[in-house]
């Protein structure tokens, strides 16, 4: 189990032979951000020669620069390391913008049908309440999203019979990840949701066998279908495209935390981003850190 | 720049273009070869995690002694880490070839190098086959998911723009039962949409997109572009995709690769048509390595070389960069090849040399002879029928078009081997859109009847079903008969009586919907009883196909789906059915596209061939280079005569990989065995591959003979028929070639068969307590041929494959100097069986149910298109 590391006994303790201040590139993935300490915690990747992948918080000398940070952001930025002190500086978001042939049609198809007039989906904001919705999942029974208030639900979005590989399969894997690293609060504080964008096909037998797939615990992991205009709805809640496309579905890529109040905290696009980062932002939402001012 | 993330984003953005190995690289052919070589079975365990550096370092504790069942446990991300990493007992032959390559040469006990896979990085490690904790996996952990290493083929063609704008344009209610309407629909969403992003791209818009990214401006400039090519306007489509190219360059790095690509297939496409491949395309673009030109005439090659130069100058640019790409690399051979220099002028490292397409085996060259024949239509995909509609003996030919606004095409054979077409006087005219026919003879009155298949891979629209007349005009009476609704998305269905009433009954394959089982009920209605039948599963069906596979007297279905397993309908005799394909073994190749039972090796089993739809130039290359594949193959499973198949695609030589659409079989030598031809291709304007001509050897191999045999149009392959319309006795073969979209229209082939010297015969049957068009009737032929001993051939009354209709008339060809025996008729209608004796070869003959006797059918044979080229 990776646990937050707390700064400065680490990073101090790798500079100690250091007598000048140290650059680091380092990329990784916001789990949450507190203006009030001019901190934010990030799972990051492993820095080569000085620490290997973790999660841990870092201080920004200047407040603006967490502006448009939220959980699940993915950031590149410098990580300063001096004799008694550390900061992180030139934050920047890393957009997601694929270039492989799915998303980059679905990214068109979606800019396309917009400026061809199609109406803007509102998908929510990070903090609203995710209204509730019902769909039906592998063992043909209904599940509403408010069934879990008190729990932190994660969702996110595939078809069954994706061909592609680093989508669908990626992103099914990860909650099979979630699903081994949380096996003690799974269905108790944590449950898992991949809804099909391809109801038409993926009926509950066909995501029941696609579950079987990554051994999905049917009381805990749920893989929900329904009716088209309910699929669709859920879809832009969450900003998911999905075209057809000769069989196959140009689809964006989407993973959400859901608080224990029902808030969205984060909605990742894309797969530029590690289990163990989904699973540590996980971590973080199923217990937030209350800091005192 | 942080280098990890920018490394991070390359390997992500080169996923689906290869899986690497990574540690030393075997040569792929090679590797290829030893695979085979190696035992099949393999016992694995597996870890994965997420990061090269991770995997190195698991390798290290490996290596120094740690315990691999630990380690998977506390490391692996995959789905199997809670089993230790426990992969069980696999089949080479079924893996991706990256982890193909990887197991090469490992015995018990070792770790392969580390993989990249698309879920992280694989170490694999073979167990002792003994281990007691072996089980049988079938392959299906995601871990192995060979299709996820599909490099699919880069998409330039406007099509799927096309049709999401189809299907965000508001429709009016019943829009899909009005097929003008759908044509309106179509043409207005297409030009608003151009019109709205001519705007945002506008000059005097700068402010609007300043305030986009670069890669919102590429991405609008890509879509322009691709409105365009929809249409065929190349000079404005790349004037867009150039600019989409130059906005990756200045501002995402990432896709200029991509983007350099789509360049090259502009060209390439643009290249084509200034040449007049889409209008006039003589043997330029018929596949034709030069190894194979016996004529020695210069090679016929583009007149005007300037785009197809241009095109080479991308891909070379792209092959710097990606050199293992071998979609660009053989877009590169055929843009050489289009201005004759191929393979001469080719930088041997992107060389794909001639003897790749060598053909093993020669049975002559056929000839396009289309144009001379007056069947010079061009049109996007289609189907095809080749069929007697009006009475006299002579096959008439009938095409249909995918896109909304296409026609149908009517033509009626002269009976001098020439064709006039006769579309508008046959009533044909509003019959828009469709990809797929079919003849029948629904209300037995013995004139063939059509029905058109719509909607298939977009959105539902209804059918038609054509009634003839009997005057040589059709009149559509869908809506009459019970079909136009609900409409739905298909492009396939089959004609079977399902009761043997004497009356043909119809399935209908639907996308993402339960199949129809229309009854007839007497020739002018029919009753949709799918549910009532168990035949209503919901699945993507793209081909059904009806025979009697067990032999007992009901004809049974099979359904071939793209997405899932296919179905087999065993008919329990009372209007229900069974689905048994697991149990059968004939669970199909996923992806599935064509299907059809034929009796491939004689032996009156109908046999069933399935073909697998990847939209991969990669994997058919694969294919050409004896490369191992990460998309499934063909599929053939012969019949055991026991209600189960056994799956021979091995074993016949069809594990090959050729993206076919449009295909069906017939005998193109009248060897007795049926042969097969494939068209090739998905809508994209880089999907330039053969079609396929595969001969059948005496029921045992098929032998690949596309170069000798001249028949490799490079463009869209969709219906395809068999079918004598020179009546000289041997079958040529109608290719319907048209893409998806307007912009890859192209002319019909008609390739004549050169003839070759064996025997044959015509049978023409007519139905009278069967139904008159006699399909299901059996066939059986018992033969001798000089210097052999007896042997049977057998068929089966119908139009062949599922994609493309050839004439219900059946073609047996008989082999050299042969004598029939007899003839066997076994007719489902009157479960009687009539032998016929004393049948004289080389003629055309019609039979008609619970008849003694037998007449000839007067029919000389005439040269298409009348003066013959001297070859």
């Amino acid at each position: 189990m990776r646990r937050i590391v707390e700064l400065t006994a680490l990073v101090l303790l790798a500079v100690q032979a250091s007598v000048v201040a140290q650059d680091y590139a380092v990329s990784g993935m916001v789990l949450s951000v507190d203006r009030a300490r001019n901190t934010f915690t990030a799972s990051i990747q492993a820095i080569p020669g000085f620490m290997s992948a973790m999660a841990m918080p870092f201080e920004v000398r200047q407040r603006k620069e967490l502006d448009g940070l939220v959980p699940g952001t993915a950031v590149t930025f410098k990580l300063v390391v001096e004799r008694n002190s550390s900061h992180a500086e030139l934050i920047r978001i890393v957009k997601y913008q694929s270039v492989e042939q799915d998303p980059l049609a679905a990214s068109r198809l979606k800019l396309l049908t917009r400026i061809a007039g199609a109406p803007p989906p509102q998908a929510l904001a990070i903090g609203e309440t995710v209204p509730d919705f019902r769909l039906i999942d592998q063992k043909r029974q209904a599940i509403a999203l408010s069934d879990f208030r008190g729990k932190v639900v994660a969702v996110n979005f595939v078809y069954t019979s994706c061909p592609l590989p680093n989508f669908c399969l990626r992103i099914a894997n990860n909650f099979s990840v979630l699903q081994r690293r949380f096996k003690a609060q799974l269905g108790r504080d944590l449950v898992l949701l991949t809804v099909t964008f391809d109801p038409s096909h993926d009926t509950p037998e066909v995501l029941a066998e696609y579950g079987r797939r990554w051994n999905a615990d049917v009381a805990s992991w749920h893989f929900l279908t329904g009716p088209v205009p309910d699929i669709q709805h859920v879809c832009h809640l969450f900003g998911v495209d999905a075209f057809a496309d000769e069989g196959v579905m140009n689809h964006s890529l989407h993973t959400a935390l859901i608080d224990r109040q029902g808030r969205l905290v984060a909605n990742i696009e894309g797969n530029q981003f590690t289990a163990d980062q989904l699973g540590d932002l996980t971590q973080a939402v199923l217990n937030p850190t209350t800091r005192r001012r | 720049m942080n280098v990890r993330t920018t490394t991070a984003i390359v390997l992500v953005a080169l996923g689906t273009l290869a899986v690497s190995a990574i540690g030393p690289r075997t040569p792929p052919l090679a590797a290829s070869a030893q695979a085979t070589a190696s035992s099949d079975e393999v016992s694995l365990r597996v870890i994965v995690v997420d990061s090269a550096e991770k995997a190195q370092r698991i390798v290290a504790r490996l290596n120094a002694g740690e315990d691999f069942v630990a380690l998977a446990h506390a490391e692996s991300i995959d789905p199997t880490a809670d089993a230790g990493g426990l992969l069980g007992k696999v089949t080479r032959s079924t893996l991706p070839a990256v982890l193909k390559d990887a197991l090469v040469a490992l015995g018990p006990g070792q770790l392969s190098a580390v993989v990249q896979i698309p879920t992280g990085f694989a170490i694999l490690k073979v167990v002792d086959a003994s281990d007691p904790s072996n089980i049988n996996m079938n392959a299906d952990t995601p871990t192995l998911a060979t299709e996820a290493s599909v490099r699919y083929v880069i998409d330039v063609s406007g099509l799927v723009e096309a049709e999401a704008l189809l299907q965000a344009a508001p429709k009016a209610a019943d829009w899909s039962q009005d097929l003008r309407g759908i044509c309106q629909v179509r043409r207005q969403s297409l030009d608003a949409s151009r019109r709205s992003l001519e705007a945002f791209l506008s000059p005097d818009q700068q402010n609007l997109r300043a305030s986009r990214s670069p890669f919102d401006v590429m991405q609008a400039q890509f879509a322009l572009a691709q409105l365009h090519a929809y249409d065929g306007r190349m000079d404005r489509a790349l004037e867009h995709y150039r600019q989409a190219y130059e906005t990756a360059r200045a501002g995402v790095p990432a896709a200029t690769l991509r983007m350099e690509e789509a360049l090259g297939v502009a060209y390439l496409h643009k290249s084509g048509m200034e040449n007049g491949v889409d209008r006039a395309p003589g043997e330029l673009f018929l596949f034709r390595p030069p190894f194979d030109d016996r004529s020695g005439r210069p090679r016929q090659s583009f007149a005007k070389r300037g785009d197809s130069e241009k095109a080479m100058a991308h891909f070379l640019s792209f092959l710097k960069q990606k050199p293992d790409d071998l979609e660009v690399r053989w877009l590169l051979n055929l843009a050489y090849m289009s201005i004759g220099a191929y393979p001469d002028k080719v930088p041997a490292a992107h060389l794909i040399p001639p003897s790749a397409f060598a053909s093993k085996e020669d049975i002559g060259r056929f000839r396009d002879v289309a144009p001379q024949a007056g069947v010079n239509v061009v049109a996007t995909a289609g189907g095809v029928i080749v069929d007697d509609f009006t009475g006299n003996g002579r096959f008439d030919l009938v095409t249909s078009n995918f896109d909304s606004c296409g026609p149908m095409h009517y033509f009626r054979n002269n009976g001098d081997g020439t064709f006039i077409e006769r579309t508008s006087a046959a009533g044909l005219d509003g019959q828009l859109g469709g990809l797929n026919m079919l003849q029948t003879d629904y209300n037995n009155d013995g004139c063939r009847d059509i029905l058109v298949l719509r909607g298939g891979w977009e959105v539902p629209q209804r059918n038609s079903l054509l009634r003839n007349n009997c005057d040589g005009i059709f009149t559509d009476v869908t809506a009459a008969s019970g079909l136009a609704k609900p409409a739905t998305a298909t492009q396939t269905a089959a004609w079977a009586d399902v009761n043997n009433d004497g009356l043909l009954d119809l399935f209908v394959g639907n996308e993402d919907r339960a199949a129809q089982l229309f009854l007839n009920r007497g020739g002018s209605t029919f009753e949709e009883i799918a549910h009532a039948a168990g035949v209503d599963r919901v699945a993507f069906s793209k081909g059904v196909s009806a025979a009697d596979y067990d032999n007992d007297g009901f004809v049974d279905f099979y359904v071939s789906n793209f997405k899932g397993t296919n179905f087999l309908y065993r008919n329990n005799h009372d209007n229900t059915f069974t689905e048994r394909a697991r149990e059968a073994g004939v669970p199909g190749p996923g992806h599935g596209f064509a299907t059809w039972f034929f009796d491939y090796d004689n032996d009156s089993w109908p046999d069933l061939f399935a073909t697998s739809y990847f939209t991969s130039v990669d994997e058919s290359v694969r294919t050409y280079l004896g490369l191992a594949h990460n998309a499934a193959t063909l599929k053939l499973y012969k019949n055991l005569g026991n209600g189960t198949f056994r799956d021979v695609t091995r074993d016949v030589g069809l594990d090959k990989v050729f993206m076919p659409m449009g295909a069906n079989f017939g005998d193109v030598d009248n060897d007795g065995f049926l042969d097969i031809y494939l068209g090739t291709g998905n809508p994209s304007y880089g999907s330039l591959l053969p079609n396929v001509l595969l001969h059948n050897k005496q029921g045992t191999t098929f032998v690949d003979i596309t170069a000798s045999s001249g028949t490799g149009e490079l463009h869209k392959g969709h219906g395809v028929a068999f079918a004598d319309l020179d009546g000289d006795g041997d079958e040529d073969i109608v290719a319907e070639t048209g893409g998806a979209t307007p912009g890859d229209s192209h002319p019909l082939r008609l390739f004549e068969n050169p003839g070759h010297g064996n025997d044959w015969i015509n049978l023409r049957l007519v139905g009278v307590r069967t139904n008159r068009a006699a399909i299901g009737a059996r066939v059986t032929l018992t033969v001798e041929n000089e210097g052999r001993g007896r042997r049977s051939i057998h068929r089966t009354v119908g139009s062949g494959g599922s994609f493309g209709a050839s004439p219900l008339e059946q073609h047996v060809g008989l082999g050299p100097a042969a004598r029939i025996v007899t003839l066997e008729i076994w007719w489902p209608g009157s479960n009687t069986r009539q032998r016929i004796t004393g049948l004289g070869t080389n003629q055309s003959v019609e039979i008609t149910e619970l008849m003694r006797s037998y007449t000839s059918i007067e029919r000389h044979p005439v040269r298409l298109g009348g003066t013959r080229q001297t070859p």
